[in-house]
């Protein structure tokens, strides 16, 4: 990270600022409550995606392909048995913007054995991310071929991915 | 881990000269120390001699329920969230910023933006603290601190933070921040947001001029 200022800028306003420096965050007891204008909700607001949420959400799809290769099944046959709507399913598979429904997250990580908690994460729909979680995620999609079948490493890449996130659930 | 980002001039009030001060990215447990062993003493001090919230604003220490260092370990381990120190010998100032604000002004609303959860100077820098305040400008670095981060982040300098009241008017007419009122779920506190155009102004600003 680059600081993008210079000592110059910074000297001249400091020299010139005659009020004490600024601070922000939550005041201790509240503060008095005057007669101002009040911020907009922003509940009807549709925020942009943040970059980290779009590559968890990548990383979400390429787990669950793979988990569906290595079981050799369908997207329809894997939407039957873990009983989730085809459609959503290839959202989750290929669009990383697709939010997907509690219910499905919840359903997978039933069929497949992986930690809620995780595949929460991955589908962005929780506020907080591991910066652990985050890290194996990408690494994890980084280095997969979007092939229709498994090789032996690959199996054993994915296994060790899919072991990393029961381990670091119960951690 | 903590990096160093680079060395900056801090003001000396005592000396009336400009000393070198380092920005970090990333606390590390020199900064917990200086926080529990030379911050919390006067914080909570100071706290102790004050009864209303008012009081608190005119003494400056709003922020003595703050816990940095409960709060900067948990940021390590997050992602989205970076913490930052700026030192001269002891800990100067500290900062907590979130990377995934969202815009709440029309011009920019839903966009990304760093979101300045946490930002503090030392006690003995906070001129209704202490009869002889020692560094000026730690304030002025720690912005410019997260602007730089939101640059670098793509966020083109955008900022968004809840003000103390005291520090409003200079968010307001200092940095040129916009003042978007009260929020009503922060305790009563003005969110205020700083876009990319006056962002690009302010690391331009020349001394004195309005932005």
């Amino acid at each position: 990270m680059k600081l993008h200022f210079t000592n110059d800028w910074l000297r001249q306003n400091i020299a010139a600022d005659p009020g004490e420096d600024p601070e922000a965050g939550p005041a201790i007891d509240g503060v008095p409550e005057v007669a101002r204008l009040t911020v907009q909700p922003t509940d009807n607001v549709a925020p942009a995606e943040s970059r980290a949420r779009v590559q968890l959400r990548i990383g979400l799809g390429v787990l669950v392909r793979k988990l569906r290769i290595r079981d050799g099944l369908s997207v329809a046959q894997l939407a039957e048995r873990a009983n989730v709507a085809e459609d959503e399913l290839r959202q989750v598979e290929h669009d990383p913007h697709y939010t997907a429904r509690p219910r499905l997250i919840h359903q997978l990580s039933e069929y497949f054995s992986v930690p809620l908690v995780m595949l929460s994460q991955m589908a962005g729909a929780t506020h907080d991310i591991d910066r652990f979680l985050y890290n194996k995620v990408v690494k994890y999609a980084a280095h997969s071929d979007d092939v229709g079948t498994l090789s032996s490493e690959e199996r054993t890449v994915l296994d060790a991915f899919v072991a990393t996130l029961n381990e670091r659930a119960k951690a | 881990m903590k990096e160093l980002l680079d060395q900056v001039d801090l003001y000396n009030r005592g000396s009336k000269a400009y000393d070198k001060a380092e920005v970090y990215k990333e606390l590390d447990q020199k900064n917990f120390d200086d926080f529990e062993r030379l911050w919390k003493p006067m914080l909570a001090k100071r706290r102790a001699e004050v009864h209303t919230a008012a009081e608190a604003a005119d003494a400056n220490v709003q922020d003595a329920h703050w816990d940095w260092v409960g709060k900067a370990k948990i940021a390590a381990s997050k992602l989205g969230q970076e913490t930052f120190a700026v030192e001269c010998g002891e800990t100067q100032g500290l900062m907590l910023v979130d990377l995934n604000g969202f815009g709440r002004l029309d011009a920019q609303k839903g966009r990304e933006l760093i979101y300045v959860e946490l930002l503090a100077t030392a006690p003995w820098n906070r001129r209704k603290f202490v009869v002889s305040p020692r560094y000026k400008g730690v304030g002025w670095i720690l912005i410019a601190t997260a602007i730089s981060l939101s640059i670098d982040s793509g966020f083109h300098g955008r900022l968004g933070l809840h003000s103390l009241p005291q520090s409003e008017s200079w968010y307001r007419g200092i940095a040129g921040f916009t003042d978007m009122g009260l929020d009503a779920s922060k305790k009563g506190m003005h969110y205020f947001e700083l876009t990319h155009e006056v962002a690009d102004s302010f690391l331009r600003k020349k001394a004195g001029a309005q932005l």
